[in-house]
């Protein structure tokens, strides 16, 4: 074979993949139109929104990226069916807890599947690989459900689940979980004044508090923030029951 | 058809010239097999460490550094960077230059490279068990390692593209296409994957589909073209046949070339990207079998009636158990990509298995095939010891196979259907991994004890303690006088 044509079809046969699947994909989807919340006759002309990320919450995902939450959690609520010819239906949406809250008071049944615009002003969809813990694409409404049953902050709840997954004392989890501990998170202070109600309730050597440092203040503003069930245009709901509800 | 008579050149001249290239790229070789060796080692550790934790993690202690999410991406990276390019490295360059008949005129510039990559390996494995990681699977080394990596590569690279341009012999040998293949492949997907993930500002969905991406072409277009390469060497070469049908083996090559850069991102089916890219992608993962099939059959029929030779040779064992490795790898991935198995095994140790079958059941075992005939020619010493071989390709095979029955079949099944149960809690779909992480745990160490034992023989053949002998190390018998090498005994080669 002449070494023309050898060059040709090397770069025709990863040309092609890298145009169709890389390049022109990631083009399109950087650049989408804005979305309206419907068509001119349901009235919701205006256009869906989706308040991106900042602050404490990027610095959270960056937290949650370099400590390896990602190996695993996902954060992706796939839809029932897969492929029009698939048999197996896949369950993320009819779990109570995983694609939004069942039975909100004022929401009611809030779940759905995860969209494009969930990510926006992340780095990097984490998506995840495999679910040895839960997926968190609404664990902002777990926490908070969680933390007010115990009559706690729902960040407290997530400080004492970091300092220790398999804690009994405030009985955050009902059985046992291979979380890892993140004592990394934490720092022993001198208590001098009156304390701060970020302080762990633990017992504790005399006159010393442990606190939450950095790391753990935006991890956990960035795991609160996940909340992944807010309405979605009428175009992207795939809600078989979206008539019904409005 | 490496044995193909050479019409040219007397066969003295042949051996000499065979010396003279071995001779010319001893250092860097070893210097990669060892290094690689010492990280595949550091990673089985690591692996260790991840699966102890998995299902207990309060074993060792509470400290971040060894935490799971860390430990275990470094693990992996370890074995990719650490182990897997640097073997890649040490088999394509010798190949490269014995198959185009030159020798290196540039052994030192590929040893400080070499130095070089083992810093950025070393650099990037802390930053990630220091929480500075990336966060991307398989891609977790700190944003700043890529450059320097792609750099290093060039260097490292690049000589073996100049042997193969100035080859002495024309005929292009089936190797030579994979490793030519490889060697233009790994910088293109490098470069573009971390292109698309660290430089671009795209949607973060184009991001991580990039990342599927590229782990599936960094498998079939590096990893599967090197191990490759080496078995269309050494089956030929050991059992001094001509490779059945080169023609087979060449259309192989060009459906790779064709099927594999389509392929990686099934994985995200039900994500938010455009449909048609999981499902092309899953398409092209199943079809990737066609070229594997193509290649095995071709092995194999090269192989046909050798049964005692693969018996006997170290290399010639490991690499049939490789190829064999191979079609699994192509076949359980098939299976993984039709989207009724995605759909129960998508959040599984199922992906995690497949990688671990193709990195460590292809590429690892077409591997130390390699090894275990080209250290003896470039060390000028033999084997010490067919025991340790054995050991190292016994408990390799059982550690493969239990982790592909425990993780990547059973396990991750019997995961995806109890997470599916959505009226169960969570908790009892953990439960069901629990098991499976355990075994996981076995097979680590199944493979940490087995590549000890290598690691300890590479080590001593890499100080020069071989067995000083003409004979070479089989494992099943002593050499008859009659064969081919001659009455055993010692040689004078200083």
């Amino acid at each position: 074979m002449k070494l023309k044509y050898f060059i040709i079809l090397m770069l025709t046969s990863f040309g092609l993949p890298f145009i169709f699947m890389l390049l022109v994909p990631a083009i399109k989807m950087t650049d989408a139109a804005p979305l309206p919340m419907g068509d001119k006759d349901s009235g919701k002309s205006e256009v869906y929104f989706n308040p991106v990320n900042a602050g404490l919450i990027s610095q959270g995902a960056e937290v949650y990226a370099s400590n390896g939450c990602y190996n695993c959690h996902t954060q992706l609520i796939r839809p029932t069916s897969l492929s029009a010819s698939s048999s197996v239906v896949v369950t993320d949406l009819w779990r109570p807890d995983f694609a939004g809250v069942m039975d909100d008071e004022k929401r009611g049944d809030t779940r759905r599947e995860t969209t494009a615009w969930d990510y926006q002003g992340e780095k990097f969809a984490q998506i995840g690989t495999n679910r040895i813990g839960q997926d968190l694409s609404n664990v902002g409404h777990r926490i908070n459900a969680k933390a007010k049953a115990l009559g706690i902050s729902p960040e407290m709840y997530l400080y004492l689940h970091f300092y220790n997954p398999r804690n009994t004392v405030t009985k955050t989890h009902e059985k046992w979980s291979n979380c890892p501990s993140q004592l990394g998170f934490f720092e022993q202070v001198k208590n001098s004044g009156q304390g701060t109600d970020i302080a762990l309730p633990l017992e504790n050597k005399p006159g010393y508090m442990v606190i939450p440092n950095d790391q753990a203040v935006a991890l956990t503003s960035y795991l609160l923030s996940l909340k992944r069930d807010q309405p979605v245009p009428d175009s992207i709901n795939y809600n078989p029951n979206k008539d019904e509800e409005e | 058809m490496e044995s193909a008579p050479d019409s040219h050149i007397p066969s003295a001249e042949h051996g000499k010239q065979r010396a003279l290239i071995d001779h010319s790229l001893r250092h860097p070789v070893m210097f990669f097999f060892t290094s690689g060796a010492a990280w595949l080692a550091v990673s089985l550790v690591l692996a260790m460490i991840a699966t102890m934790k998995a299902h207990s993690p309060d074993f060792l202690g509470n400290c971040s550094a060894l935490n799971y999410g860390r430990v275990f991406p470094a693990h992996l990276n370890t074995l990719i960077y650490g182990w897997g390019l640097q073997a890649a490295f040490g088999v394509a360059i010798w190949l490269m230059a014995r198959l185009s008949r030159q020798e290196s005129r540039s052994s030192v510039a590929i040893l400080v490279a070499g130095h070089v990559w083992n810093v950025l390996v070393a650099l990037g494995t802390i930053c990630i068990l220091a929480g500075k990681g990336s966060g991307i699977y398989w891609m977790d080394f700190p944003e700043f390692i890529w450059a320097p990596m792609l750099a290093t590569y060039a260097a490292i690279a690049i000589w073996s593209m100049i042997h193969f341009r100035v080859r002495r012999w024309q005929h292009i040998y089936v190797s030579q296409w994979f490793l030519l293949g490889a060697i233009i492949w790994f910088p293109w997907v490098f470069l573009a994957a971390n292109l698309f993930v660290h430089v671009f500002d795209i949607h973060p969905l184009m991001v991580t589909a990039s990342a599927a991406w590229f782990r599936s072409a960094l498998m079939l277009l590096f990893f599967v073209p090197i191990g490759v390469a080496a078995a269309f060497y050494l089956v030929p070469k050991i059992t001094g046949r001509a490779v059945y049908n080169y023609s087979l083996s060449q259309v192989a090559f060009w459906l790779l070339a064709g099927l594999a850069p389509w392929a990686g991102m099934q994985v995200l089916m039900g994500a938010p990207i455009p449909t048609f890219m999981p499902f092309t992608s899953a398409a092209a993962t199943i079809a990737v079998v066609i070229p594997v099939l193509a290649l095995t059959v071709s092995l194999f029929k090269t192989l046909k009636g050798k049964a005692q030779t693969v018996a006997h040779s170290p290399s010639l064992r490991f690499t049939v158990a490789g190829v064999i490795g191979l079609l699994s790898y192509a076949i359980f991935g098939a299976f993984l990509a039709r989207p009724d198995m995605i759909a129960i095994t998508q959040f599984t140790s199922a992906g995690y298995g497949l990688d671990i079958v193709g990195l460590y059941g292809f590429f690892s075992l077409t591997m130390f095939g390699a090894i275990y005939f080209i250290v003896p020619r470039i060390t000028r010493r033999e084997w010490i010891s067919r025991r340790m071989i054995r050991w190292h390709f016994w408990l390799s095979i059982y550690g493969v196979l239990t982790l592909l029955g425990c993780i990547a079949l059973f396990g991750s099944i019997s995961q995806g259907v109890a997470q599916q149960d959505w009226e169960q809690p969570w908790y009892s779909a953990f439960m069901a991994t629990r098991p499976f992480l355990i075994a996981t745990s076995i097979v680590w160490g199944f493979m940490l004890l087995s590549n000890v034992f290598f690691l300890f023989h590479l080590t001593l053949m890499w100080l020069r303690l071989g067995r000083r002998s003409n004979h070479p190390t089989l494992l099943t018998h002593d050499h008859s006088a009659t064969g081919p090498h001659g009455r055993e005994g010692l040689i004078d080669n200083n």
